[in-house]
């Protein structure tokens, strides 16, 4: 419940607020996005089987969220960054539909 | 190792089930905080995101070798459209150059045929002249008289003729006895008005001179009384109508 509150929060504060991302992140922001979203896909699969923890959630979408963009921004000096941003997302992309297919199972047993 | 807050007390089963879930979802606990306040910030990047990528139709978001492929494409672009320009401008400019010069020879095809229609008698023609009007009371007129009378104003500089409604050209034959003189084929009456267009006053001195038109239409065995009018616009409407060539062919 709290969740879906803190959700809806925060679909209305970036509306609200319309900030202006500042250059450097512009870049990153969208890795962290993805990043993000395969930690909560991460948490409601650990959730369903039992095993979820806050703590380990918010240090693993913290971390998760930092690496990816770190790794971006290596890429972006080394001079590889399109690459690594593509490599990224491909990796999370199938880490989320693992976790996708975990949580199928979990509710639907099928 | 894993500690659970869950909002339960035992251990649960390896597997939720759906109700379990839903009850959970209903029941605020520490980890539900948690997961609104990650969700909160996640949901915000999003929005953002978005909103930067809806309205950042600038570049600042692309990296730098993305721009320069980018830059080059565009370069590329440029110059093969300004090629195309260079070859659309100059076909434009030959097809100018080619309308213009068209037009022209067309203008000068028509002059000349306005020129030839004229000369030929297909044409209405009209300018300064005289007009010649011979009397016959004596039914002396020869046919002879009047193609010396044409003769002379063709050499005092007449452009066009007409005698009596018949337009004379070069091909004009004068045949008849006198009283029943024919312009081609036509017979014609006194009195016999020459229309004449060219220069008034030479065409009055060629028919005046000693020996010429006046002089012999005035002879006292033909008796004809002659009267010249200058005019300064004379409008001749009679038509030739050209017989084509049967045997002579453009060379």
């Amino acid at each position: 419940m709290i969740a879906v509150v803190g959700l809806a929060l925060g679909i209305l504060l970036g509306l609200v607020l319309e900030p202006t991302l500042p250059a450097f992140l512009a870049p990153y922001l969208p890795i962290m996005i993805i990043a993000a979203l395969d930690a909560l896909f991460g948490a409601a699969r650990a959730y369903l089987e039992g095993t979820f923890a806050d703590r380990v959630f918010v240090v693993s979408f913290f971390s998760n969220v930092l690496i990816a963009a770190l790794i971006v921004w290596i890429g972006d000096q080394i001079g590889v960054g399109g690459q690594l941003s593509t490599g990224v997302v491909v990796v999370l992309g199938i880490r989320i539909f693992n976790n996708a297919a975990a949580i199928r199972r979990a509710i639907l047993h099928a | 190792m894993l500690r659970r807050f869950d909002g339960r007390s035992s251990m649960p089963e390896q597997r939720r089930s759906p109700g379990e879930v839903l009850k959970a979802f209903l029941t605020p606990n520490r980890a539900q905080g948690v997961i609104a306040v990650i969700l909160c910030l996640v949901s915000m990047a999003a929005v953002w995101q978005m909103r930067a990528n809806r309205e950042d139709q600038t570049y600042s978001a692309l990296r730098r070798d993305e721009l320069i492929a980018l830059l080059d494409q565009l370069n590329t672009n440029n110059n093969e459209l300004r090629r195309e320009i260079d070859e659309q401008s100059e076909q434009r400019r030959q097809l100018r150059s080619g309308a213009a010069s068209e037009r022209l020879a067309q203008e000068q095809a028509r002059k000349r045929i306005q020129e030839l229609a004229i000369l030929g008698g297909t044409a209405p023609a009209q300018g300064p002249g005289i007009t010649i009007r011979i009397t016959d009371p004596k039914n002396a007129v020869t046919a002879q008289l009047l193609l010396d009378a044409v003769e002379e104003m063709r050499d005092a500089g007449a452009e066009v003729m007409e005698l009596n409604g018949v337009r004379i050209v070069a091909s004009s034959a004068f045949g008849g006895d006198p009283g029943e003189v024919t312009v081609d084929g036509s017979p014609i009456r006194a009195p016999y008005v020459l229309k004449v267009i060219g220069e008034p006053h030479a065409l009055a001195e060629g028919a005046r001179f000693r020996g010429g038109l006046v002089s012999q239409a005035q002879a006292p065995e033909v008796g004809a009384d002659v009267t010249i009018t200058p005019s300064d616009l004379l409008i001749i409407t009679a038509l030739h109508t050209p017989v084509d060539p049967r045997y002579a062919k453009p060379a």
